[in-house]
């Protein structure tokens, strides 16, 4: 039987090139997606897209981490402008249309539950600059990375990095006795 | 160095309570996005696909709307009695003459038809069976079935002709169909792709979803693009 990498012509090296980012890369940005959004199944489309479009693409870029994240963060950009066109669109068979089931949500504990909305709230009121910056450096992206990510000067990230820090923990503490 | 050992110690906590927010990791492989970009390969300038899926959009939001006359057409078609179209009906899994399997999706099932027939269908049909069975059905005599691990054979003869039903539940996680050594359909939670469906009338009606956010219509899409080959 043809291999996947056969049916589609590709090169072996691509291919291998591909598979080692994908099982190394996408984890974590999918992780990124999933707490930047709140939505486990948006996040898993938007990481799978990137990577279907850096394949779409015949080569690696130079940074292929930034440019994954940043392909990401277009395409939720889109979908956010899709998803309010489909809302108003389909408004009157909105109930009949949601035919797509989300992935059953596990129980969760009164005690994680809250965790988790604290967290959420906190991370909601850092600037949206600054909690990519945060989601992404949680995820061990360097310096340079975030960078080239989100279109800064990377002598600018260790400042920016250290106010959303401060920020989410400002908001963090807000909510309840402290860290 | 990117930063300071207390700093570190700082992003480690952050990222500890960050862990609050996660989900489960979804069954995704390098492969399966492999397999959906390469369906995608040479869908460029397949336009008209773009057209079939937005008629096929179109069609759903009738059919989504109580009510609706396409509604209680779908339904005609669906139980066997397409009234503008020359296919034969639809196999049911409980009908007398049907030879069939009943599998559970588990994390991922590959349904493998290991013969392409040129005259043979398989119309794919998602059910709302919570945690259900796949259903793999066909004319009694026209395949037998293996099932070993993840793994579904379905031994189909080159020379028959045969109509198949799989009907998927909406919350099996991961459903890959092959027919001979192509991959023709893939569900990875609610995104669906449609790479090639071979319709009794000898024609292949290929649908290359280009926008794989989009998931919350693509069922109605993959109905239509099943109804498109009775």
């Amino acid at each position: 039987m043809e291999t996947v990498a056969g049916l589609v012509g590709m090169t072996a090296s691509f291919h291998d090139c591909f598979v080692e980012l994908f099982n190394r890369h996408f984890p974590r940005l999918y992780r990124y997606l999933d707490r930047l959004t709140g939505d486990p199944e948006l996040a898993a489309d938007l990481g799978q897209e990137a990577f279907v479009r850096l394949f779409r693409r015949g080569s690696l870029p130079d940074a292929p981490e930034a440019w994954l994240i940043s392909v990401a963060m277009n395409l939720l950009r889109n979908e956010r402008a899709t998803r309010r066109r489909r809302e108003r669109l389909l408004t009157p068979a909105r109930g009949a249309l949601a035919h797509a089931d989300p992935a059953p949500s596990p129980e969760a504990t009164a005690e994680a539950r809250d965790a988790r909305a604290r967290v959420r709230r906190a991370l909601d009121q850092v600037p949206e600059r600054e909690r990519q910056m945060l989601l992404l450096r949680a995820e061990e992206y360097s310096y340079r990375e975030i960078a080239l990510a989100l279109g800064l000067h990377e002598a600018s990230v260790g400042t920016l990095l250290l106010r959303a820090r401060k920020a989410f923990r400002a908001h963090y503490q807000g909510g309840s006795d402290g860290f | 160095m990117d930063s300071e050992p207390e700093e570190r110690a700082e992003e480690r906590e952050i990222g500890a309570l960050l862990r609050a927010l996660d989900h489960p990791m979804p069954p995704v492989s390098a492969e399966s996005v492999l397999a959906l970009a390469g369906s995608r390969r040479g869908a460029g300038p397949l336009r008209w696909a773009a057209a079939i899926l937005l008629i096929a959009g179109v069609a759903g939001a009738a059919y989504a709307i109580p009510g609706s006359p396409v509604r209680s057409w779908v339904r005609e078609v669906l139980a066997g009695r397409p009234a503008t179209v020359s296919a034969p009906p639809a196999p049911r899994p409980d009908d007398p003459g049907v030879a069939g399997i009943a599998v559970r999706p588990g994390r991922r099932l590959v349904i493998l038809f290991r013969e392409t027939q040129q005259a043979a269908s398989a119309a794919i049909v998602f059910e709302d069976r919570r945690e259900g069975d796949v259903l793999v059905a066909g004319p009694s005599g026209a395949a037998t079935f293996r099932l070993e691990g993840e793994r579904l054979t379905v031994d189909n003869s080159p020379t028959d002709s045969p109509r198949f039903e799989v009907r998927i539940p909406r919350d099996a996680p991961h459903v890959e169909i092959h027919a001979g050594p192509r991959l023709v359909f893939l569900k990875q939670g609610s995104a669906v792709t449609t790479v090639r469906l071979v319709c009794s009338n000898g024609k292949a009606t290929s649908l290359a979803r280009e926008d794989t956010v989009s998931t919350r219509v693509t069922t109605v899409f993959l109905l239509a693009a099943a109804l498109a080959c009775r």
